[in-house]
């Protein structure tokens, strides 16, 4: 009998790879409503720079563009400048066209050949995915995610699914479908919820003023003084009162113009990566 | 402490009370897992709502039966036929329901249901008020349409998170589920899960014998269900007509006389 020692990169890596396998099944064999099938790629090593180097363009390089998304990039940052063991599991479907004829509605159209009419003509993506969709087999796709997200998670290593990968992943060609979610499988380092939810690897990336403004941003209630004027002044800090601050919808062509210079380059980027890739193919 | 047994038949016996019980809790446990399931950016949006007792399922049956006579293909309607008889061998149905997917939609523009970096589609297709807030209230939801939509994507794919956690629940459990069409659109219109514009129904049964699968043509009456009426109904008939009562007379095999001990 041969001593296994799982202290290594290599063999870490390897139990990552085998989870995300069996995820992958998981996905595949999910109860699902209609006959859709889904498809899996699991992504680790330098197509996980790929993935990163991608959302990074919609970020803008210190993250303020879009905090959110940047805590996914600033992990797998972290992952690979410690050369941790970790992969992605891609899962993808394409749910724009529907052969049930249950004519239900809840796409909007009458009936199923309304729709596959319409989706035919007008089928395109958005700003994470790509549509119009059929309804059930978007619930389907989601329950294929949420299973292979589960057996992940009761394998015990860090899970969540991403949105932020999952575009990324169909936008740089590795994955061709209409639809993609991501699954992080690892790091070893921490539990299930440290690594994804809390976050530790944040630390130190984002100051009290970007907090407090992503917030009033996103909640201007809550920064609100006495509204009895209909016009409530936003309270800044403890002297609001003498400020004369208040929100207002305006056009902010400021971010308007960044958001838009961001998307210029990550649709650059993903070209770069999915030129790479076709090449690298070739060369196969 | 109190025996409790656990069995399967007679139906709604105490024994089968039992049974059902356990089914109860396994839904509530599938309840949990659709709304602790990860969701898109962590919002609320699933309520879940358990059916069991005889007049309930009937009333989604018959549901059923009437979405099965409007479907103009042969195939769906036979299909509805049978789910109609799924529904009365259930032992309980779980409600999952979206009260989001139409008119607080997720906002990000991410292509799911109109294929463009825009959720204006959608939008226009609501009465939308105060700049572009959606007002169900003041549209009636198309007659010839079972779902009201348009519907967000984005919740719907949150929607299928919940559905497949509850069906892996259900898996570990044992006990066997089936996520329905038909009972979906039925369970609303017999008026469960009003709140909901999207209804996932999963019938659940812990039997013997799974009922949702292994079912025969024209099932709806061909169903065990059937099979014991028309039993209840024969037997009676044939005790009534040609048997005489065995306290007063036994009768003798074949061509032999009534012996002494038969003879009153």
């Amino acid at each position: 009998m041969a001593v296994i020692d799982i202290n290594t990169k290599e063999e870490r890596q390897r139990i990552i790879d085998d989870i995300a396998r069996q995820a992958a099944a998981a996905a595949q064999g999910s109860q699902k409503m209609t006959n859709m099938s889904v498809k899996s790629v699991i992504l680790n090593g330098d197509d996980i720079t790929n993935i990163k180097d991608a959302l990074l363009q919609l970020c803008g390089d210190d993250g303020r563009l879009n905090m959110y998304m940047y805590g996914d990039w600033k992990v797998l940052d972290e992952l690979q400048k410690n050369d941790e063991a970790f992969s992605l599991l891609i899962i993808g479907a394409d749910a724009t066209q529907s052969s049930l004829a249950w004519d239900c509605g809840a796409c909007g159209f009458k009936t199923c050949g309304e729709f596959n009419k319409h989706s035919k003509e007008n089928k395109g993506r958005g700003t994470a995915q790509g549509g119009p969709s059929c309804m059930w087999q978007l619930q389907d796709f989601g329950g294929a995610v949420c299973s292979a997200a589960a057996s992940v998670y009761e394998s015990g290593v860090s899970t969540r699914v991403h949105t932020s990968f999952g575009a990324m992943a169909m936008a740089c060609g590795y994955i061709d479908s209409m639809q993609a979610l991501g699954i992080s499988i690892g790091p070893w380092k921490y539990g299930t919820w440290d690594e994804w939810y809390n976050r530790p690897r944040m630390k130190g990336t984002f100051n009290m003023e970007d907090v407090q403004g992503d917030l009033m941003r996103c909640y201007p209630t809550l920064f609100s003084g006495f509204n009895g004027r209909g016009r409530p002044l936003a309270k800044t800090d403890i002297g609001w009162q003498a400020k004369g601050v208040y929100f207002k919808a305006e056009v902010d062509e400021e971010y308007e113009n960044k958001r838009k210079g961001a998307g210029a380059k990550f649709g650059a980027k993903a070209a770069e990566i999915r030129a790479k890739l076709a090449e690298k193919k070739e060369d196969k | 402490m109190p025996r409790i047994k656990i069995k399967e038949f007679p139906e709604y016996s105490p024994q089968d009370l039992n049974r059902k019980d356990v089914v109860l809790q396994a839904a509530k446990f599938m309840a949990n897992a659709a709304i602790t399931s990860p969701k898109g950016g962590g919002v609320d949006c699933i309520e879940c709502e358990i059916v069991t007792g005889e007049d309930e399922l009937e009333a989604i049956a018959s549901q059923v039966e009437i979405l099965a006579r409007q479907r103009k293909g042969k195939v769906q309607r036979n299909r509805f036929q049978a789910e109609a008889v799924m529904v009365r061998d259930a032992d309980a149905i779980l409600l999952i329901g979206n009260y989001r997917a139409a008119d607080t939609v997720l906002d990000s523009g991410c292509g799911l249901c109109t294929g463009k970096p825009s959720c204006q589609d959608l939008y226009a297709k609501r009465v939308v008020k105060m700049g572009a807030l959606i007002d169900l209230a003041d549209q009636d939801p198309d007659p010839e349409k079972l779902i009201n939509g348009p519907l967000c994507g984005f919740k719907i794919v949150d929607h299928g998170h919940a559905v497949g956690s509850a069906l892996m629940i259900a898996k570990r459990f044992f006990v066997d589920a089936m996520p329905l069409f038909s009972v979906s659109v039925a369970a609303q219109r017999a008026g469960f899960s009003v709140k909901s514009q999207f209804v996932t129904a999963i019938l659940l049964a812990s039997r013997n014998k799974n009922p949702f699968v292994d079912i025969v043509p024209d099932y709806q009456v061909q169903s065990m269900d059937k099979v014991v009426s028309t039993l209840r109904k024969q037997y009676m008939v044939s005790r009534m007509v040609y048997w005489y009562d065995q306290r007063s007379w036994y009768p003798a095999k074949g061509a032999e006389s009534p012996t002494e001990d038969n003879e009153s």
